[in-house]
């Protein structure tokens, strides 16, 4: 995206950060007594070149327009969603801020849309980061059957 | 403009669907780095061929952002690494498209979790744990896919019934 990598102050540290969960990124598990449906951890990865980060949905800025984010987030296809606090966001030693996606002849535009940031310009988020946000991640629109790790 | 059939494979060039309508000669490309997969054999391509050819069709924003297909030179690559590792008494591996256009190849069985990111070409990314040992290996692969070879060698070894063996 366009925007540089930046700490918005406006993002305070409760505000709930969203990623939308396309079915494509969901892989099954064998490990275990049950085989099982669950989000690959690919789902918590930026992009690989080195500014850019991790596409995500800022509920805060849905609420102020009084949009419903749960609506908002799974319009028109996609099926689930998990949240972040901007704080365990930061905790991992990664940024957040916005970065709307406006006058894209593919795409709609999303207002709402923000990044998740390395620190350093970098190809991927470390193995602990990736680990961190699958860790903090919860639930914000769930998909039956399908489990978070 | 003469516009030419669109063709969904990830086992070719990369080509515009479109030609000007002066084009009568066919043009010689500038020469790029290209990987094809040489005769491709293995159960794990003829299973997965589909699937790729899916994932370099997806539609721009398949992610709910700004993601976009999987590249054709991506899923080449992942396509001859397939090749590779192939071992015929394993499952072929998931294949899990990235918002930027890279692909990741997962196993989730025997106790381990294995996750290969095909960046680029020559460019991969690979991560192991054991789910026995909470152990985790990273490497990061160019030229010698020998250690990634030997962690898909070691996906296809009995080791709960090694353990029990251990055991008593």
């Amino acid at each position: 995206m366009s925007v540089e990598p930046y700490d918005e102050e406006e993002i305070i540290e409760g505000d709930t950060i969203i990623r939308r969960v396309p079915l494509q990124q969901l892989v099954w598990d064998s490990n275990g007594d049950e085989r099982r449906q669950r989000i690959s951890k690919g789902l918590n990865s930026k992009s690989s070149r080195p500014k850019d980060g991790m596409s995500v949905d800022i509920e805060a800025l849905m609420v102020n327009d009084n949009v419903d984010p749960t609506e908002y987030v799974t319009t028109p296809v996609f099926h689930g969603a998990v949240s972040f606090s901007a704080a365990e966001i930061r905790a991992l030693d990664l940024m957040v801020g916005y970065d709307p996606i406006k006058d894209d002849s593919d795409l709609p535009d999303n207002p709402y849309h923000g990044e998740v940031w390395k620190k350093t310009e970098a190809k991927r988020f470390s193995g602990a980061q990736q680990k961190g946000l699958r860790d903090a991640a919860r639930w914000y629109v769930e998909i039956e059957g399908v489990e978070l790790k | 403009m003469n516009v030419q059939t669109q063709i969904s494979t990830a086992y070719q060039d990369e080509i515009p669907n479109y030609r000007s309508e002066d084009d009568f000669i066919t043009t010689i490309t500038t020469a790029r780095p290209q990987v094809r997969v040489m005769n491709p054999n293995s159960s794990w391509f003829k299973e997965l061929e589909g699937r790729f050819n899916e994932l370099t069709s997806l539609p721009r924003g398949w992610d709910g952002y700004n993601g976009i297909p999987v590249s054709f030179s991506c899923a080449l690559f992942a396509g001859n690494l397939i090749e590779r590792l192939c071992v015929n008494s394993l499952p072929a591996p998931q294949l899990v498209p990235m918002s930027d256009g890279t692909i990741r190849l997962e196993w989730h069985m025997n106790q381990f979790d294995i996750e290969v990111d095909v960046l680029g070409i020559y460019d991969v990314f690979a991560c192991r744990t054991d789910l026995l040992s909470d152990e985790e290996d990273e490497i990061e692969v160019q030229m010698d896919f020998t250690e990634l070879s030997n962690w898909i060698s070691e996906l296809a070894t009995d080791r709960i019934g090694a353990l029990a063996q251990v055991g008593g």
